[in-house]
């Protein structure tokens, strides 16, 4: 049997707490206990600190409907796509389609309401400001997703979750219709990967937001949703930039947790590439 | 597979696990609301691979992977935490002194007597996510190296010599912690 010093003591007594030991090592650290008065303290102490952080394992509980709104997702996430309807607008008009929903929200019952606005423009534009305040509000107030075909109702739920009123006039204004789940892609300039990758490939600190029935909160998530040619819009709301696209089904936002500067640069980067396609990513970043 | 069976073996391979994975979560975001949406985004993705995934394999392991990838993508990123990452097998364990080992028996009991719920969990945030993870998996979900070492994608010494320090790193924090609630360490020698 081979001499044990403290050092390797140290993490013997480890693996014994952890029952992990072979019979050899066990006997080889309980002779160096017998013999060493500190680290026969320390295997007290191990020991007693285990059976505590087991004991207080009990103390985080798992939130009764917890199971049941996992499943419900999973359920979710299992739907088939809903069938595109064709669509029946102006000749200039695009539609996009807005899921509003939230992640955050504890037992509510789950309705599902998709929104269509109407694009009015290319690039930036107001549409896309109000859908951002639309979908930060929501975000904020923990709202899933309502599915109506009546403009009093949807104007009713807005004012309700937006926090400030909306009138069927108002949602006309915004070229904002309710459109009962009609899933349209949008339309406009791509945005080339190669850019997309100089600008925001490597950022850290982006975090991304997901709206829509399938709910990615992962940077992986929007990058696998780029593969495809995109239109990504930059979107300003109380004072923050954001980056947005949609698939077609999702809405996909991009913000940052650290703070507006980052986000400011993604988007700033998101628009000018848009912008000026050619232009030379360390000129956009900054 | 039909869906219904699909979401049959899910359901015995993989939700079983459900209240473990959202322990975990709630011990390495410190907050409930963040261990739902982490549990949640597991089980998406895990439901979206599980056409890949092989019955009979560690569904366990597989699932806490995902949770612990999920976490660090979602917060360890933006907080710069990687930074923290351990030396591991570098330096020897042991280092500094160790001033809790004159602690008399009964004292520490005493102390991790006093420890509240809201101690742990401070002493458990403060650790970096290296350590807190391996302690949490360790001992308050009871697994084992081989499946932690798995699941973290660490060699096993790497396992233990974590869990040493992390383990010291937490009993000094509960100590002081205890200390804070009034455990004096002299007091508590004169009354026992």
């Amino acid at each position: 049997m081979t001499h044990v010093d403290c050092n390797e003591a140290a993490l013997l007594i480890t693996a014994l707490v952890d029952g992990e030991l072979s019979a050899d090592d066990v006997g080889r650290i309980r002779a160096h206990l017998e013999r060493c008065p500190d680290c026969a303290a320390r295997h007290r102490m191990e020991e007693r600190l285990k059976a505590f952080m087991a004991a207080r394992s009990a103390d985080v509980r798992v939130p009764p409907d917890f199971g049941a709104r996992v499943r419900a997702s999973l359920s979710r996430a299992a739907e088939p796509p809903r069938p595109a309807e064709p669509v029946g607008s102006g000749a200039r008009a695009r539609w996009l389609p807005i899921s509003v929903f939230a992640a955050a929200l504890v037992g509510m019952t789950v309705t599902w309401v998709t929104l269509e606005m109407r694009n009015v423009g290319p690039g930036v534009s107001p549409f896309m400001e109000t859908l951002a305040s639309i979908h930060y509000a929501a975000t904020q107030a923990g709202i899933f997703q309502v599915r109506t075909q009546d403009p009093e109702e949807l104007a009713a739920w807005l004012t309700e979750h937006v926090g400030h009123p909306v009138t069927v006039p108002v949602l006309e204004e915004l070229g904002l219709t309710p459109a009962g789940g009609r899933v349209v892609e949008i339309d406009g300039s791509p945005v080339p990967m190669a850019l997309y990758r100089d600008y925001l490939g490597d950022m850290p600190d982006l975090t991304l937001m997901a709206a829509g029935p399938e709910v990615n909160w992962s940077l992986e998530g929007w990058h696998s949703a780029l593969e495809g040619e995109r239109t990504v819009h930059h979107a300003r709301f109380r004072g923050e930039d954001m980056a947005l696209f949609s698939d077609g089904e999702t809405l996909w936002m991009l913000v940052s947790t650290c703070g507006e500067e980052g986000m400011s640069q993604a988007a700033r980067a998101v628009a000018v590439a848009l912008a000026t396609p050619d232009l030379e990513p360390a000129a956009a970043i900054r | 597979m039909t869906d219904a069976e699909r979401h049959r073996l899910f359901e015995k391979e993989a939700l079983v696990h459900l209240d473990a994975l959202y322990r975990t979560a709630h011990r390495l975001t410190g907050h409930r609301e963040e261990a739902e949406e982490l549990v949640q985004e597991t089980y998406l993705k895990a439901f979206r691979a599980f056409d890949r995934y092989e019955p009979g394999t560690n569904a366990r392991a597989w699932l806490f992977r995902i949770l612990r990838n999920t976490f660090l993508n979602r917060y360890q990123r933006s907080k710069r935490e990687a930074g923290a990452v351990p030396l591991d097998d570098v330096e020897p364990v042991l280092g500094a002194e160790d001033p809790d080992l004159g602690l008399k028996a009964e004292t520490y009991e005493a102390m991790l007597g006093r420890v509240l719920e809201d101690d742990v969990r401070d002493a458990l945030m403060a650790l970096p996510e290296a350590y807190r993870t391996v302690v949490v998996l360790a001992d308050m979900e009871g697994l084992a190296y081989r499946e932690i070492a798995e699941i973290v994608d660490i060699p096993i010494g790497t396992v233990m010599s974590r869990l040493f320090r992390g383990r010291r790193a937490l009993r000094r924090d509960l100590v002081e912690a205890a200390k804070r609630h009034g455990i004096d360490p002299g007091l508590a020698r004169q009354a026992t």
